[in-house]
């Protein structure tokens, strides 16, 4: 009982400090992002928050176990806390919009939610017309998760993400429900193989993430990783198929022409447009501490460090 | 506690880093304002028609709390939708203002081509309506003052033939620049 508070405890405090970068960080952009996008019609709104599904997607999609050892039978239990980052470049600050009618229809480039200002386009009668405006300046979009592995059984091991948005709700009133969970398998396929110089693993995950009743998501993700031990350094690379499936659920509060009685409430359904990567990391191993870093190369590129508690 | 002390450490250090250097809400953000529209009934056995509506500014931000920088006018439509008896070919001469100003000529317009919403400003249609340079900038300085007021819109005109049994609609549509 004394350790099931203690633990309970723990999550209390995780709680506040998992609020800072994974809550308040998504939680505030959330407020901004539902301002920005309940006056943006489905059709406009799609290319202004892409980069941010992508960068999304890409960093959910991060942070998996990288060795590919597994014994066929032993221990490990290990808790990390996973930390990404995904790059925010150029290409990620504009798309291409088309302005309303009477305006010329032609395409014109202006920015995302993480670009600057939105562009203008004139009219020959005198009017004008601004696209919205950008409203995240950051060089990357950062995520944190807490992640448990378990195995090794038939080399396999089980991996767990895992955040109760009830945590939050309870304490903070009117904070947005926010919730995580994912579960993922990896198994050896150096065990079939016992003089092969490297580790060989496969493994997939699945993901669920929400944030109240405005953003619901799902990330799948299959991999391929190799391994190689060197004492307390271990390095690693691999090769993951990925999926990114996000919804948005908004009350469109922009204008509609007279009369038109179109329904208000929108179910805006994107998905991530990372979908394969390339993956290279190393981590080290000092007794119970364990820490890694690598570096993933998709349409995106996403960084992600480790820690870890464990064996 | 100690483990739980350290958990903390790393935590707040993992977050401090990744999240040093992310700044939301960078930009003040645009809105749409509410479209404001002006309607008139014609029903008349006459072919000369006049009527009269007022549009209050100040409900163009129902819908928006932010504070608000400036306001301009992106689009002004026409709707012109026919009543039963209408003659289907009817074609109308007049004009519409808007606060005093000219919105539109219309020479022979016929009613067909506004059946559905379409901007005054669309070119394709110039053989049938002449615009008014001046009512961009007098309608963007009415939205400029800090009390927006309520503006009259008229509709004069002669119709080809009769009954001339019509509603016409004029909607203002405008952007909000928040700070």
């Amino acid at each position: 009982m004394k350790g099931y508070h203690s633990f309970r405890n723990y999550l209390r405090y995780y709680t506040v400090i998992l609020l800072f970068l994974t809550l308040i960080i998504p939680s505030k952009s959330q407020n901004v992002l539902e301002d920005t996008i309940e006056q943006l019609s489905s059709d406009a709104v799609t290319g202004y928050i892409q980069p941010m599904v992508d960068s999304f997607g890409a960093n959910i999609n991060s942070g998996f176990p990288g060795s590919a050892r597994i014994h066929r039978l032993g221990l490990t239990v290990r808790l990390q806390f996973i930390g990404m980052a995904t790059l925010i470049g150029d290409a990620e600050k504009t798309y291409m919009a088309t302005a309303p009618l009477p305006f010329s229809q032609q395409p014109v480039e202006t920015a995302t939610i993480f670009g600057d200002q939105g562009a203008s386009v004139s009219h020959p009668a005198g009017i004008e017309y601004q696209f919205q405006n950008g409203q995240i300046n950051t060089r990357y979009m950062p995520f944190v998760v807490p992640q448990l592995t378990v195995g090794d059984v038939f080399g396999t091991q089980l991996t767990l993400r895992y955040f109760p948005g009830s945590l939050v709700t309870e304490r903070i009133e009117d904070f947005p429900e926010i919730s995580l969970f994912g579960v993922g398998v990896r198994h050896s396929l150096s065990q079939y193989l016992p003089l092969f110089p490297v580790d060989l693993a496969v493994g997939g995950f699945y993901q669920t993430f929400s944030i109240g009743d405005f953003f619901d998501s799902e990330a799948t993700a299959f991999f391929a990783r190799v391994s190689k031990s060197f004492l307390l350094v271990t390095v690693y690379g691999g090769l993951q198929y990925e999926t990114t499936d996000v919804t948005l659920s908004y009350t469109y509060t922009g204008p509609l022409p007279p009369g038109d009685q179109s329904d208000r409430n929108i179910s805006l359904a994107l998905q991530g447009e990372n979908q394969f990567r390339a993956t290279a990391g190393a981590g080290i191993g000092l007794g119970v501490l364990h820490l890694n870093a690598d570096i993933s190369v998709g349409k995106v590129i996403v960084a992600s460090v480790g820690i870890g508690f464990g064996i | 506690m100690k483990q739980l002390s350290f958990c903390i450490v790393i935590m707040l250090s993992l977050s401090l880093v990744l999240g040093n250097g992310c700044d939301i809400a960078v930009n003040p953000l645009l809105f749409n304002g509410s479209p404001l529209t002006a309607e008139f009934v014609i029903d008349e056995q006459q072919t000369s028609y006049q009527g009269t509506d007022q549009i209050r500014l100040g409900n163009l931000l129902s819908s928006i709390s932010e504070t608000v920088d400036s306001i301009k006018v992106f689009n002004i439509t026409l709707r012109i939708e026919p009543m039963t008896g209408t003659p289907e070919n009817l074609t109308v001469s007049g004009s519409i203002d808007v606060d005093n100003q000219e919105m539109v000529g219309m020479s022979n317009l016929p009613i067909s081509l506004y059946e559905n919403e379409q901007s005054i400003f669309d070119f394709g249609l110039a053989q049938y309506l002449t615009g008014n340079p001046a009512l961009v900038p007098h309608l963007n300085s009415l939205l400029a003052q800090p009390v927006l007021q309520t503006i009259t819109v008229n509709v004069t005109g002669q119709a080809s033939d009769t009954p001339v049994r019509l509603r016409i609609f004029v909607t203002l549509y405008t952007q909000v620049y928040t700070s």
